[in-house]
């Protein structure tokens, strides 16, 4: 036998999770290349086109997006971008649901063993909760289903479907160079982010809101193996593979199924509270919520450190504004815009926040940036 | 719990949307995307598949691209490609032909 073990993609010890066989991953290689010329090569071709033709050519310079929109939509050029970039979702969510489909039995099947067995964290989930728009009213990303619909007893289709998109994120944004990273590398670049803002605190309790399948939030028991961590979602789907996710990696975390703007936790239950993209999902109310949540479930001397995307437009050209702006009525994304034009310094000092300890800033992570906001409470 | 329970998520977002004045042109493009990421699924597979032959001493390195196939294999393949450029192009030159 050689170095690759002939092995077929249904062996009984198939890992739980998302587990591409030979052809899924190379369809999703594919889909990744194709997302990152399109994101790249494409959108940069179509920013020079702007900058060098389409606004020197304007009667009046553009100044606002939607003045650079009018004067790119009709170009052939955006619309090609246009189309790539749907189809490449429709081509992602269609290879995915290929792996899904063949394993989902097998998923479902250890998702109930980890249930019958003892474990090391724990499981929650509500009957009471109600999920809001726009998760609730919209496909996020446009996967099919949302991220909260159920085809099935014990369902976690729209969580391996999630989890297969990941790494093909990665590669889209251009984030795979060198060593494959780790499973867990954002969670682990948001626990260093912490430990640059407060190298003082070993926090006794994480909470990481909005955690979705759960791969990230290990990262804050692994770098602070002491701490109770905890995770919550409104996906019922999402809660469940987190769970089944976490006691196979045999790392203790409790997962509960809540809403981040309306936790049941006490008040000061928590050390360090964390979220990864999650804010964008949400809505300016949910917001607001979410961020006066932050502040009463955060103990003296803690901290709050969220992380989203970092298209602000004070920082984002207007032709990335242009092309983002279209993610909100074609990719799923209706708060994408509206986000991105908070000052989330401002609503954290809202929420409760003192001017002095809250913070809205930039870091990189390699060759992307992500805006990360919150505060420390004064000990 | 009972199949009618189960929360049935959000609305189904539409997949057909275009972007251009010609809805045609616009799926033939994301179709040769389509054959193009298939096509890109074949040929690795064909390459795991070398791959293992030469690793397990069935074939010897290169012996596939030294391989020229002869006879009734030879003709078969002949065949088979003329059937699929006719396949492809003979409809398209029918409708051309015909007077309009």
């Amino acid at each position: 036998m050689g170095k690759h073990d002939v092995m077929t993609p249904e062996a009984d010890e198939a890992p739980f999770g998302f587990a591409p066989n030979h052809d899924e991953a190379a369809r999703l290689g594919f889909v990744g290349a194709l997302k990152k010329f399109v994101n790249f090569d494409l959108e940069n071709r179509l920013a020079a086109l702007f900058d060098d033709e389409l606004a020197p050519a304007a009667e009046k310079a553009p100044e606002t997006r939607a003045e650079a929109a009018a004067l790119v939509e009709d170009h052939p050029l955006y619309q090609l971008w246009g189309t790539l970039t749907f189809h490449s979702q429709n081509l992602l969510w269609d290879a995915v649901q290929v792996t899904t489909d063949r394993t989902i039995d097998a998923n479902i099947a250890q998702y109930r063993a980890v249930l019958e067995s003892e474990s090391l964290g724990s499981i929650a989930l509500s009957d009471e909760l109600l999920v809001k728009a726009p998760v609730a009213t919209t496909e996020i990303h446009r996967q099919p289903g949302g991220y909260w619909r159920e085809k099935r007893a014990d369902d976690l289709e729209a969580a391996l479907n999630y989890s297969g998109t990941v790494e093909l994120y990665r590669i889209a944004k251009g984030m795979a160079a060198g060593e494959r990273p780790a499973p867990d590398s954002f969670g682990r670049f948001v626990a260093a982010v912490a430990r640059k803002y407060a190298p003082d605190l070993e926090p006794g309790a994480v909470l990481d809101m909005g955690c979705g399948t759960g791969e990230q939030t290990l990262a804050y028991k692994r770098e602070w193996p002491g701490a109770d961590v905890h995770g919550i979602d409104v996906a019922r789907p999402f809660i469940r593979f987190a769970h089944a996710y976490a006691e196979n990696a045999g790392v203790p975390v409790h997962f509960a199924e809540m809403d981040a703007g309306a936790t049941h936790f006490a008040d000061e239950s928590f050390d360090l509270i964390v979220s990864i993209i999650m804010f964008h999902e949400t809505s300016k109310a949910q917001v607001r919520d979410i961020m006066r949540e932050s502040w009463r479930l955060l103990r003296p001397g803690g901290l709050v450190c969220h992380l989203d995307v970092p298209y602000q437009p004070d920082r984002v050209p207007l032709i990335k504004q242009v092309t983002n702006h279209w993610q909100v009525r074609h990719n799923g994304e209706p708060f994408w815009s509206g986000f991105a034009e908070l000052d989330m310094k401002a609503e954290a000092i809202a929420a409760g926040f003192d001017p002095d300890h809250a913070f809205a800033t930039y870091e990189a992570v390699g060759p992307a940036a992500y805006h990360f906001f919150g505060g420390r409470k004064p000990a | 719990m009972s199949e009618t329970a189960l929360p049935e998520g959000p609305r189904a977002g539409d997949r057909q949307t275009t972007f251009t004045d010609d809805p045609v042109k616009e799926h033939l493009l994301r179709g040769l995307v389509t054959v193009a990421m298939e096509l890109s699924v074949t040929r690795e597979r064909v390459a795991t598949l070398e791959a293992l032959l030469v690793e397990n001493g069935v074939l010897d390195q290169g012996a596939a691209d030294a391989y020229e196939p002869a006879g009734e294999d030879a003709g078969k393949r002949a065949a088979e490609r003329e059937k699929l450029v006719a396949a492809i192009l003979a409809p398209i030159m029918e409708s051309l032909a015909r007077p309009s």
